[in-house]
Protein backbone atom coordinates (compact mmCIF):
# COMPACT_ATOMS: atom_id res chain seq x y z
CA UNK A 1 0.00 0.00 0.00
CA UNK A 2 1.24 3.13 -1.03
CA UNK A 3 0.98 6.50 0.72
CA UNK A 4 -0.73 8.94 -0.71
CA UNK A 5 -1.58 12.56 -0.02
CA UNK A 6 -4.79 11.88 2.05
CA UNK A 7 -2.72 10.19 4.32
CA UNK A 8 -0.43 13.49 5.33
CA UNK A 9 -3.33 15.52 4.73
CA UNK A 10 -5.18 13.56 7.56
CA UNK A 11 -2.17 13.58 9.91
CA UNK A 12 -2.31 17.23 9.50
CA UNK A 13 -6.30 17.27 10.18
CA UNK A 14 -5.52 15.29 13.34
CA UNK A 15 -2.71 17.59 14.68
CA UNK A 16 -5.09 20.69 13.98
CA UNK A 17 -8.05 19.08 15.95
CA UNK A 18 -5.14 18.43 18.58
CA UNK A 19 -3.85 21.79 18.89
CA UNK A 20 -7.22 23.19 19.09
CA UNK A 21 -8.70 21.05 21.59
CA UNK A 22 -5.58 22.05 23.72
CA UNK A 23 -5.53 26.29 22.90
CA UNK A 24 -9.44 25.72 24.28
CA UNK A 25 -8.81 23.67 26.77
CA UNK A 26 -5.72 24.63 28.47
CA UNK A 27 -5.40 27.70 31.42
CA UNK A 28 -1.67 28.20 31.59
CA UNK A 29 -0.92 30.66 28.68
CA UNK A 30 2.21 28.71 27.82
CA UNK A 31 0.16 25.37 27.10
CA UNK A 32 -1.99 27.81 24.91
CA UNK A 33 0.98 28.85 23.24
CA UNK A 34 1.96 25.01 22.49
CA UNK A 35 -1.29 24.16 20.90
CA UNK A 36 -0.78 27.19 18.69
CA UNK A 37 2.61 25.62 17.85
CA UNK A 38 0.38 22.14 16.81
CA UNK A 39 -1.74 24.32 14.56
CA UNK A 40 1.22 26.07 12.59
CA UNK A 41 3.15 22.63 12.35
CA UNK A 42 -0.53 21.29 10.63
CA UNK A 43 -0.60 23.93 8.43
CA UNK A 44 3.44 23.43 7.70
CA UNK A 45 3.10 19.71 6.81
CA UNK A 46 0.06 20.99 4.55
CA UNK A 47 2.35 22.98 2.56
CA UNK A 48 5.27 20.33 2.34
CA UNK A 49 2.82 17.38 1.31
CA UNK A 50 1.06 19.35 -1.68
CA UNK A 51 4.31 20.70 -2.63
CA UNK A 52 5.80 16.64 -2.63
CA UNK A 53 2.83 15.23 -4.55
CA UNK A 54 1.56 18.22 -6.61
CA UNK A 55 4.80 19.56 -7.82
CA UNK A 56 6.66 17.80 -11.02
CA UNK A 57 9.33 18.43 -13.22
CA UNK A 58 8.59 20.48 -16.13
CA UNK A 59 7.84 18.04 -18.47
CA UNK A 60 9.22 19.91 -21.94
CA UNK A 61 12.20 21.52 -19.95
CA UNK A 62 13.22 19.03 -17.16
CA UNK A 63 13.44 21.74 -14.63
CA UNK A 64 13.42 20.90 -11.22
CA UNK A 65 10.04 20.96 -9.48
CA UNK A 66 9.31 24.55 -7.12
CA UNK A 67 9.76 24.07 -3.96
CA UNK A 68 7.73 26.94 -2.93
CA UNK A 69 5.97 24.94 -0.16
CA UNK A 70 9.26 24.48 1.55
CA UNK A 71 9.92 28.11 1.17
CA UNK A 72 6.51 28.95 2.66
CA UNK A 73 7.38 26.02 5.48
CA UNK A 74 10.71 27.59 5.98
CA UNK A 75 8.77 31.22 7.15
CA UNK A 76 5.60 29.37 9.09
CA UNK A 77 8.94 28.39 11.09
CA UNK A 78 10.89 31.58 11.14
CA UNK A 79 7.08 33.10 12.48
CA UNK A 80 6.09 30.82 14.67
CA UNK A 81 9.98 31.24 16.39
CA UNK A 82 9.28 34.63 16.50
CA UNK A 83 6.21 34.45 18.26
CA UNK A 84 7.11 32.54 20.57
CA UNK A 85 10.19 34.74 21.89
CA UNK A 86 7.39 37.73 21.82
CA UNK A 87 4.58 35.45 23.68
CA UNK A 88 6.34 34.26 26.53
CA UNK A 89 8.34 37.55 27.10
CA UNK A 90 4.39 38.82 27.55
CA UNK A 91 3.66 36.12 29.62
CA UNK A 92 6.85 36.37 31.68
CA UNK A 93 5.59 40.35 32.54
CA UNK A 94 2.23 38.76 32.87
CA UNK A 95 3.81 36.88 35.67
CA UNK A 96 5.64 39.59 36.94
CA UNK A 97 2.54 41.53 37.21
CA UNK A 98 0.34 38.72 39.12
CA UNK A 99 2.38 36.08 39.82
CA UNK A 100 0.63 34.08 37.87
CA UNK A 101 0.46 32.44 34.79
CA UNK A 102 -3.47 31.62 34.41
CA UNK A 103 -5.40 33.08 31.55
CA UNK A 104 -8.10 33.21 33.32
CA UNK A 105 -6.64 36.12 35.83
CA UNK A 106 -6.01 38.43 33.06
CA UNK A 107 -8.99 40.27 33.70
CA UNK A 108 -8.13 43.99 34.21
CA UNK A 109 -9.51 45.60 31.24
CA UNK A 110 -13.12 43.81 32.15
CA UNK A 111 -16.04 46.04 32.43
CA UNK B 1 8.36 -9.37 -34.56
CA UNK B 2 10.51 -10.74 -31.89
CA UNK B 3 12.76 -7.53 -32.38
CA UNK B 4 9.16 -5.45 -31.80
CA UNK B 5 8.41 -7.62 -29.02
CA UNK B 6 11.41 -6.96 -27.54
CA UNK B 7 11.09 -3.52 -28.09
CA UNK B 8 7.96 -3.59 -26.53
CA UNK B 9 9.04 -5.73 -23.17
CA UNK B 10 11.91 -3.54 -22.45
CA UNK B 11 9.45 -0.62 -23.27
CA UNK B 12 7.24 -2.10 -20.65
CA UNK B 13 9.60 -2.64 -17.90
CA UNK B 14 11.29 0.72 -18.58
CA UNK B 15 7.46 1.91 -17.80
CA UNK B 16 7.21 -0.53 -14.81
CA UNK B 17 10.57 0.64 -13.22
CA UNK B 18 9.64 4.39 -13.38
CA UNK B 19 6.33 3.49 -12.02
CA UNK B 20 7.96 2.01 -8.97
CA UNK B 21 8.71 4.82 -6.64
CA UNK B 22 12.88 4.35 -5.71
CA UNK B 23 12.50 3.17 -2.59
CA UNK B 24 13.22 -0.03 -0.52
CA UNK B 25 9.62 -2.28 -0.28
CA UNK B 26 7.47 -1.65 2.58
CA UNK B 27 10.11 0.86 4.37
CA UNK B 28 9.12 3.47 3.60
CA UNK B 29 5.10 2.93 4.50
CA UNK B 30 6.26 1.41 7.93
CA UNK B 31 8.33 4.68 8.61
CA UNK B 32 5.53 6.76 6.96
CA UNK B 33 3.04 5.35 9.52
CA UNK B 34 5.55 5.37 12.59
CA UNK B 35 5.83 8.93 12.33
CA UNK B 36 2.44 9.87 11.97
CA UNK B 37 1.40 7.62 15.05
CA UNK B 38 4.32 9.37 16.96
CA UNK B 39 3.21 12.57 16.14
CA UNK B 40 -0.28 12.07 16.20
CA UNK B 41 0.00 10.35 19.51
CA UNK B 42 2.16 13.12 20.65
CA UNK B 43 0.22 15.63 20.00
CA UNK B 44 -3.43 14.43 21.93
CA UNK B 45 -1.23 13.94 25.22
CA UNK B 46 -0.34 17.54 24.71
CA UNK B 47 -3.78 18.37 24.36
CA UNK B 48 -5.08 15.64 27.47
CA UNK B 49 -1.90 16.49 29.41
CA UNK B 50 -2.55 17.59 32.92
CA UNK B 51 1.16 18.83 33.88
CA UNK B 52 2.48 21.67 31.75
CA UNK B 53 6.51 19.95 31.72
CA UNK B 54 4.92 17.04 30.68
CA UNK B 55 2.58 19.20 27.60
CA UNK B 56 6.06 19.92 26.74
CA UNK B 57 7.70 16.79 26.77
CA UNK B 58 4.92 15.66 24.24
CA UNK B 59 5.16 18.86 22.38
CA UNK B 60 8.66 17.64 22.08
CA UNK B 61 7.75 14.18 20.28
CA UNK B 62 4.97 15.97 18.17
CA UNK B 63 7.87 18.53 16.70
CA UNK B 64 10.06 15.42 15.92
CA UNK B 65 7.50 13.49 14.55
CA UNK B 66 6.55 16.09 11.95
CA UNK B 67 10.18 16.69 11.02
CA UNK B 68 10.66 12.48 10.56
CA UNK B 69 7.03 12.86 8.31
CA UNK B 70 8.90 15.42 6.24
CA UNK B 71 11.99 13.65 5.83
CA UNK B 72 9.48 11.40 4.42
CA UNK B 73 8.46 13.73 1.76
CA UNK B 74 12.18 14.51 0.60
CA UNK B 75 12.42 18.05 2.69
CA UNK B 76 15.65 17.05 4.23
CA UNK B 77 17.00 20.67 4.68
CA UNK B 78 13.49 21.53 6.34
CA UNK B 79 13.39 18.56 8.53
CA UNK B 80 16.54 19.35 9.55
CA UNK B 81 15.42 23.29 10.31
CA UNK B 82 12.61 21.76 12.22
CA UNK B 83 14.76 19.94 14.61
CA UNK B 84 16.99 22.45 15.48
CA UNK B 85 14.70 25.77 15.03
CA UNK B 86 11.69 24.58 16.76
CA UNK B 87 12.97 20.75 18.66
CA UNK B 88 16.60 23.03 19.47
CA UNK B 89 14.97 26.70 20.47
CA UNK B 90 11.43 27.08 20.77
CA UNK B 91 10.80 24.13 22.64
CA UNK B 92 13.87 25.06 24.67
CA UNK B 93 12.50 28.31 25.23
CA UNK B 94 8.65 27.16 25.78
CA UNK B 95 10.21 25.39 28.99
CA UNK B 96 12.35 27.99 30.19
CA UNK B 97 9.13 29.94 30.08
CA UNK B 98 7.53 27.78 32.00
CA UNK B 99 10.02 27.20 34.93
CA UNK B 100 10.31 31.23 34.88
CA UNK B 101 6.35 31.08 35.73
CA UNK B 102 5.43 28.46 37.76
CA UNK B 103 6.76 28.49 41.78
CA UNK B 104 6.41 24.62 41.80
CA UNK B 105 6.92 23.29 38.27
CA UNK B 106 4.21 20.66 38.90
CA UNK B 107 1.81 22.96 39.23
CA UNK B 108 -1.74 21.89 37.61
CA UNK B 109 -4.21 24.18 35.79
CA UNK B 110 -7.02 21.96 35.42
CA UNK B 111 -10.06 22.63 32.78
CA UNK B 112 -13.61 22.79 33.72
CA UNK B 113 -15.72 20.10 32.19
CA UNK B 114 -17.26 22.94 29.94
CA UNK B 115 -13.88 23.97 28.50
CA UNK B 116 -13.61 20.47 27.80
CA UNK B 117 -16.70 19.79 25.96
CA UNK B 118 -16.21 22.67 24.05
CA UNK B 119 -13.35 21.76 22.92
CA UNK B 120 -14.28 18.33 21.97
CA UNK B 121 -17.20 19.95 19.61
CA UNK B 122 -15.39 22.48 18.19
CA UNK B 123 -12.48 19.62 17.31
CA UNK B 124 -14.55 16.98 15.88
CA UNK B 125 -17.17 19.90 13.88
CA UNK B 126 -14.06 20.64 12.36
CA UNK B 127 -11.52 17.73 11.49
CA UNK B 128 -14.17 15.11 11.21
CA UNK B 129 -15.99 17.11 7.63
CA UNK B 130 -12.25 18.69 6.84
CA UNK B 131 -10.94 14.63 7.47
CA UNK B 132 -13.94 13.38 4.91
CA UNK B 133 -13.14 16.13 2.49
CA UNK B 134 -9.72 15.16 1.99
CA UNK B 135 -10.64 11.46 2.04
CA UNK B 136 -13.11 12.31 -0.72
CA UNK B 137 -11.64 14.84 -3.01
CA UNK B 138 -9.47 12.76 -5.68
CA UNK B 139 -6.57 14.81 -5.71
CA UNK B 140 -4.05 15.97 -8.60
CA UNK B 141 -1.60 13.27 -8.18
CA UNK B 142 -2.43 11.50 -5.29
CA UNK B 143 -3.30 8.42 -6.84
CA UNK B 144 -0.63 7.56 -9.17
CA UNK B 145 2.68 7.07 -7.83
CA UNK B 146 4.06 6.81 -11.29
CA UNK B 147 3.97 10.49 -11.24
CA UNK B 148 5.96 10.87 -7.61
CA UNK B 149 8.04 8.63 -9.11
CA UNK B 150 8.91 10.15 -12.06
CA UNK B 151 9.37 13.57 -10.13
CA UNK B 152 11.98 11.71 -8.14
CA UNK B 153 13.82 10.30 -10.88
CA UNK B 154 14.18 13.41 -12.38
CA UNK B 155 14.90 15.33 -8.87
CA UNK B 156 17.72 12.95 -8.82
CA UNK B 157 19.08 14.03 -11.83
CA UNK B 158 18.45 17.60 -11.04
CA UNK B 159 20.88 19.72 -8.51
CA UNK B 160 20.10 18.85 -5.22
CA UNK B 161 16.80 20.50 -3.48
CA UNK B 162 18.74 22.45 -0.93
CA UNK B 163 20.59 24.07 -3.62
CA UNK B 164 17.46 24.88 -5.40
CA UNK B 165 16.20 26.53 -2.00
CA UNK B 166 19.09 28.48 -1.72
CA UNK B 167 18.94 29.79 -4.92
CA UNK B 168 15.28 30.79 -4.52
CA UNK B 169 15.88 32.20 -1.10
CA UNK B 170 18.03 34.85 -2.89
CA UNK B 171 16.61 35.37 -6.40
CA UNK B 172 15.65 38.80 -6.62
CA UNK B 173 12.89 37.30 -8.56
CA UNK B 174 12.02 34.74 -6.22
CA UNK B 175 11.66 35.14 -2.22
CA UNK B 176 14.69 37.92 -1.71
CA UNK B 177 12.56 40.53 -0.38
CA UNK B 178 10.32 37.76 1.84
CA UNK B 179 14.10 36.70 3.18
CA UNK B 180 15.33 39.66 3.73
CA UNK B 181 12.18 40.85 5.89
CA UNK B 182 12.38 37.84 7.92
CA UNK B 183 15.28 38.60 9.23
CA UNK B 184 14.36 42.09 9.82
CA UNK B 185 11.27 40.86 11.81
CA UNK B 186 13.48 38.42 13.89
CA UNK B 187 15.81 41.67 14.83
CA UNK B 188 12.78 43.55 15.58
CA UNK B 189 11.25 40.72 17.93
CA UNK B 190 15.02 40.12 19.76
CA UNK B 191 14.89 43.56 20.94
CA UNK B 192 11.40 43.80 21.64
CA UNK B 193 11.30 40.63 22.98
CA UNK B 194 14.43 41.58 25.40
CA UNK B 195 12.10 44.93 26.15
CA UNK B 196 9.12 43.48 27.11
CA UNK B 197 10.77 40.54 29.11
CA UNK B 198 12.79 43.45 31.84
CA UNK B 199 11.17 43.90 34.37
CA UNK B 200 9.57 47.51 34.77
CA UNK B 201 9.53 47.61 38.49
CA UNK B 202 13.41 48.26 38.89
CA UNK B 203 13.74 52.05 38.63
CA UNK B 204 10.86 52.72 40.91
CA UNK B 205 12.70 50.14 43.49
CA UNK B 206 15.94 52.14 42.72
CA UNK B 207 14.42 55.26 43.35
CA UNK B 208 12.81 54.48 46.68
CA UNK B 209 16.04 52.93 48.21
CA UNK B 210 16.55 55.08 51.09
CA UNK B 211 13.06 55.23 52.27
CA UNK B 212 12.59 51.34 53.37
CA UNK B 213 14.51 49.01 54.00
CA UNK B 214 11.34 46.38 53.43
CA UNK B 215 10.56 47.29 50.43
CA UNK B 216 14.57 46.41 49.12
CA UNK B 217 14.49 43.20 50.87
CA UNK B 218 11.30 42.38 48.81
CA UNK B 219 13.00 43.38 45.49
CA UNK B 220 16.21 41.72 46.44
CA UNK B 221 14.21 38.20 46.49
CA UNK B 222 12.84 38.70 42.95
CA UNK B 223 15.44 40.20 41.43
CA UNK B 224 18.30 39.82 43.15
CA UNK B 225 21.08 39.73 40.12
CA UNK B 226 19.89 42.56 38.12
CA UNK B 227 19.16 44.67 41.89
CA UNK B 228 22.79 44.12 42.57
CA UNK B 229 23.68 45.56 39.37
CA UNK B 230 21.80 48.89 39.89
CA UNK B 231 22.50 49.56 42.90
CA UNK B 232 26.33 49.42 42.88
CA UNK B 233 27.96 52.57 43.99
CA UNK B 234 28.80 54.91 41.96
CA UNK B 235 32.49 54.93 40.91
CA UNK B 236 34.19 57.93 42.25
CA UNK B 237 35.34 61.00 39.92
CA UNK B 238 38.31 61.10 38.07
CA UNK B 239 39.53 64.20 40.09
CA UNK B 240 39.51 62.39 43.43
CA UNK B 241 41.46 59.69 42.06
CA UNK B 242 44.20 61.61 40.52
CA UNK B 243 46.86 61.61 43.05
CA UNK B 244 46.35 59.10 44.84
CA UNK B 245 48.69 56.10 44.92
CA UNK B 246 45.83 53.62 44.46
CA UNK B 247 44.09 55.22 41.75
CA UNK B 248 45.80 53.91 38.65
CA UNK B 249 45.41 50.19 39.72
CA UNK B 250 42.01 50.71 40.39
CA UNK B 251 41.29 51.23 36.93
CA UNK B 252 42.90 47.76 35.78
CA UNK B 253 41.04 45.31 38.33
Amino acid sequence: MTITLAHYLLVSVLLLAAGIITMIVKRNAIGILMGVELILNAGALNLVAFNAFGAAAHPATGAPAPLDGQIFTLFVIVIAAAEAAVALAIFLNFYNNFSSIDVEKATNLKG
Amino acid sequence: MLHALAELSSAASTAASAALPPSFGPIPTILFYAFALITVLAAFSVALARNIVRAAVALLFALAGVSGLYFMLNAEFLAAVQLVVYVGGTLILMIFGVMLTTKTANSVYDAKRLEVIWALAVAILLAVPLAWLMLSVRWHSAGSASAIAAQQIAASTQPYPIEQLGIALLDPAAYLVPFELASVVLLAVMIGAAYLAKSRKLPTVAQSLGKSPSVLRNTRDHHGIEFAAETHPAPLPDSTLQGKPGASGRGTE
